[in-house]
């Protein structure tokens, strides 16, 4: 059995999860073994999320069949031929957002960083360039606090991101527009090129108060526009992980939690043009823009 | 008459395939078949609380009317075409 930690819990896999940092002692709150999942297969290009609030069945092809329970355990019916690397990548991403969700926690697609007094998310849709942007700053010194999965809990109106683990999800070419070398880094699946940037430097050990979230958008210069409340709760839902397959499991009681968290940080769009600026001069705007409100 | 029935005389009323919520005076709506989300402005929020129970779009107008400042006409224009809208998007049921 391995044990790590990742996102506050203790996790006992009998799958490697690199990428998560390694634990010694204490009991787990969440346990990953190899078992059967009835039915097995389901067909799934992309995951595919089955089941209701409490125990969910998520499907890849690149891997089989996941059952989630309780968030606190995880079944894992991989396929004969499926590569280390996809799944360990499904369970740190899908599996563990489905898993988050059912802990409770309010969970984006985002990556999250260490800025001024807390920590700011940048939500968007796959591509949009969240991780690169997460890299840049980190790269400046900031430290990455999530990335993909960012999962929030809210306090008495106020919101906190629990550190996932430190790791950026890569495309090579982004790799390049950080100024590194992808050939460097390790290739996390088989069937995809995205490349594993370990970020240890500065991980934070405890929760950060979430203080902003910027959704990521095109537009003609490098601008933060406000949001209505009514959109900022849409861009929330509509970036939150598992928007397609989990919207009608309990979408109430999801409905009201993004609109809590909309209202406890602001949620405003941050623009730039297209194709993409530098990301260093995006990663130093976003710098210059919190340091602004801090003064 | 219009093609969604939405007239004065109309009773409307929130449909039963959508959930809702109130942020900062303005509503968001999460319709279920699709999973599409609505968000509306003040004045679209006080229609919908009002629609939550069964009642005329000309009830409607008379407490919007009465609240804002509005000339009727325009308000009837007004409502009857977000009403449209709203059964467009399958998140209001209209009996005529």
């Amino acid at each position: 059995m391995y044990r790590y930690r990742a996102y506050g819990l203790r996790i006992d896999s009998e799958f490697r999860l690199p990428g998560l940092l390694p634990s010694k002692a204490g009991p787990a709150v969440v346990v990953v073994r190899a078992g059967a999942v009835e039915p097995s297969v389901e067909p799934a290009p992309a995951p595919v999320f089955r089941g209701n609030a409490r125990t969910g069945h998520l499907y890849w092809d690149p891997v089989g069949a996941t059952r989630i329970r309780d968030g606190g355990e995880v079944i894992v019916d991989a396929r004969d031929g499926a590569d280390d690397g996809s799944v360990s990548t499904f369970l740190v991403g899908p599996v563990l957002g489905a898993l988050l969700t059912q802990r409770g926690l309010t969970v984006l697609h985002a990556s999250a960083v260490a800025l001024g007094e807390g920590a700011v998310a940048f939500v968007g849709g796959p591509g949009w360039g969240k991780s690169t942007l997460a890299g840049a700053l980190h790269l400046r010194g900031h430290a990455v606090v999530a990335d993909d999965i960012v999962a929030v809990h809210l306090a008495e109106g106020v919101a906190y991101v629990v550190p996932g683990f430190p790791q950026l999800k890569l495309w090579p070419e982004a790799v390049a527009d950080l100024g590194e070398d992808p050939e460097r880094l390790e290739r996390l699946v088989q069937a995809a090129d995205k490349r594993a940037r370990p970020t240890p430097v500065g991980f934070p050990a405890d929760d950060l108060r979430l203080t902003n979230i910027f959704v990521l958008a095109d537009g003609d210069r490098l601008e933060i526009e406000d949001l209505r409340a009514a959109d900022a709760v849409i861009e929330l839902v509509r970036h939150a992980w598992g928007a397609r397959s989990l919207h009608a499991t309990e979408p109430a009681k999801r409905l009201s939690r993004f609109a809590e968290l909309a209202e406890a940080v602001p949620v405003r769009r941050l623009r730039r043009p297209e194709p993409p600026s530098p990301v260093d001069e995006l990663s130093a705007f976003v710098e210059r823009a919190l340091a602004g409100e801090a003064a | 008459m219009t093609r969604s029935g939405v007239t004065l005389a109309a009773t409307v009323v929130a449909s039963a395939s959508q959930v809702s919520q109130t942020v900062e005076e303005e509503a968001v709506i999460l319709e279920l078949d699709q999973g599409t989300y609505y968000g509306l402005d003040p004045v679209g929020t006080r229609v919908w609380s009002l629609i939550q129970e069964p009642c005329t779009v000309a009830d409607v107008c008379d407490a919007i009317v009465a609240e804002y400042d509005v000339a009727r006409e325009r308000c009837e224009a007004d409502v009857v075409g977000l009403l449209e809208q709203l059964a467009a998007k399958n998140l209001i049921e209209v009996q005529p």
